[in-house]
C-alpha cells in the first residue's frame, strides 16, 4: 500500500468535513458495488528513493492519484478544493501518521465524465488530483 | 575476469592532519572525482623541429563533495565544521572506503578546504545540499 495515500487518507478521514464531502469513503483503487456517491479513490502512481552514498535511504519522494466521484461536477469540484485545502495545510514539514513528511503538494487535477454500465444512463462525474509528498520512512 | 565496484556504500572518513580520530563524513551524497594533473615544460631547441616537453610539475587537483544538509544544530552541524576547516586553514584527509575488496584509503586526499557553498533554495522535491572542495597540498 502507498505510503503517501495512507498519509493523505488520515489527513482526510481526521477532517471535521470528511463525512459531508465524501459519505461514501475513500478506498484503495476500487469502489464497492453499489456504494454511497460522492465517494473517492487512491493510488500509489510512482514512488522514488533517494539515496546516500552509503547505500542508506535519505527520504522518499512519491506521487499518487486520487478519484473523486460524484453526481454533478459541483459536487466534484467542492470535494476537491476541500482536498486542495487540507493539502496546503500540511504543506511543509510535519509529523503526519508518525512519519516526517518533509512536504505535501497539490499537483495536478483533472475532469472527466462517464457514464454507469448498469443500463441506468446515470452519468458520473470525477475529478483526479495528483498528490506528491517528500517523506521519510522511518 | 574482473569484478566491477559500483558507488553504493562507499563511506568518507575526515581527519585533521596536525592528528585526531577520523570522523566519519555524514549524509554524504556524492564525490567528485579527481584529476591530477601533469604539466608540460617545453624544452625544444631552436633546431628542433618539433615541440620537445618534458613533465614538470603534478597539480594534485581538488575534489568534491556533496552533502545533504543535516537537520541538527547550528553549533554541531557538518556544514560549520567544514566551514570552521576552511576559515581556520586547517590541513585535513579525507578518506574513502570503497564497498568491494579494494583496501581502505585506496583513495584518500590531503590537503585544504578551498571553497564550500550553501544550499540553492528552490520550493521542489530536492532536499538540500552542499558542496565542499579539498584543493590537495601537501604544504
Amino acid at each position: 500500500m502507498s505510503l503517501l495515500a495512507k498519509i493523505v487518507r488520515d489527513l482526510l478521514v481526521a477532517d471535521t468535513n470528511y463525512s459531508t464531502n465524501l459519505p461514501g469513503g475513500i478506498t484503495p483503487e476500487t469502489y464497492p458495488q453499489g456504494g454511497v456517491m460522492p465517494y473517492a479513490v487512491y493510488q500509489g502512481v510512482d514512488l522514488q528513493g533517494n539515496y546516500f552514498l552509503d547505500g542508506t535511504l535519505a527520504y522518499s519522494t512519491e506521487r499518487i492519484t486520487v478519484t473523486v466521484v460524484a453526481l454533478t461536477r459541483a459536487s466534484c469540484q467542492t470535494i476537491s478544493q476541500w482536498i486542495r485545502q487540507i493539502i496546503l495545510a500540511n504543506a511543509t514539514q510535519k509529523t503526519l501518521s508518525g512519519f516526517t513528511v518533509f512536504s505535501l503538494r497539490f499537483e495536478d487535477q483533472g475532469d472527466q465524465a462517464e457514464s454507469f454500465a448498469d443500463a441506468t444512463d446515470d452519468q458520473a462525474r470525477s475529478t483526479t488530483i495528483d498528490i506528491i509528498g517528500n517523506y521519510k520512512e522511518t | 575476469m574482473g569484478k566491477i565496484l559500483l558507488a553504493v556504500g562507499t563511506t568518507a572518513t575526515i581527519v585533521q592532519k596536525s592528528g585526531s580520530s577520523p570522523v566519519t563524513i555524514t549524509t554524504l551524497k556524492s564525490i567528485g572525482g579527481n584529476t591530477e594533473s601533469m604539466s608540460m615544460a617545453d624544452v625544444s631547441g631552436l633546431a628542433d623541429a618539433t615541440l620537445v616537453k618534458a613533465p614538470a610539475r603534478l597539480d594534485p587537483g581538488t575534489v568534491q563533495f556533496t552533502c545533504y544538509l543535516d537537520d541538527v544544530a547550528s553549533a554541531s552541524n557538518q556544514f560549520q565544521t567544514i566551514k570552521g576547516y576552511q576559515t581556520s586553514r586547517t590541513a585535513v584527509t579525507i578518506a574513502v572506503t570503497l564497498p568491494g575488496s579494494i583496501v581502505d584509503n585506496f583513495l584518500s586526499w590531503t590537503g585544504y578546504i578551498s571553497e564550500t557553498s550553501t544550499p540553492e533554495l528552490i520550493a521542489g522535491d530536492d532536499a538540500l545540499t552542499y558542496t565542499f572542495t579539498l584543493a590537495q597540498s601537501s604544504y
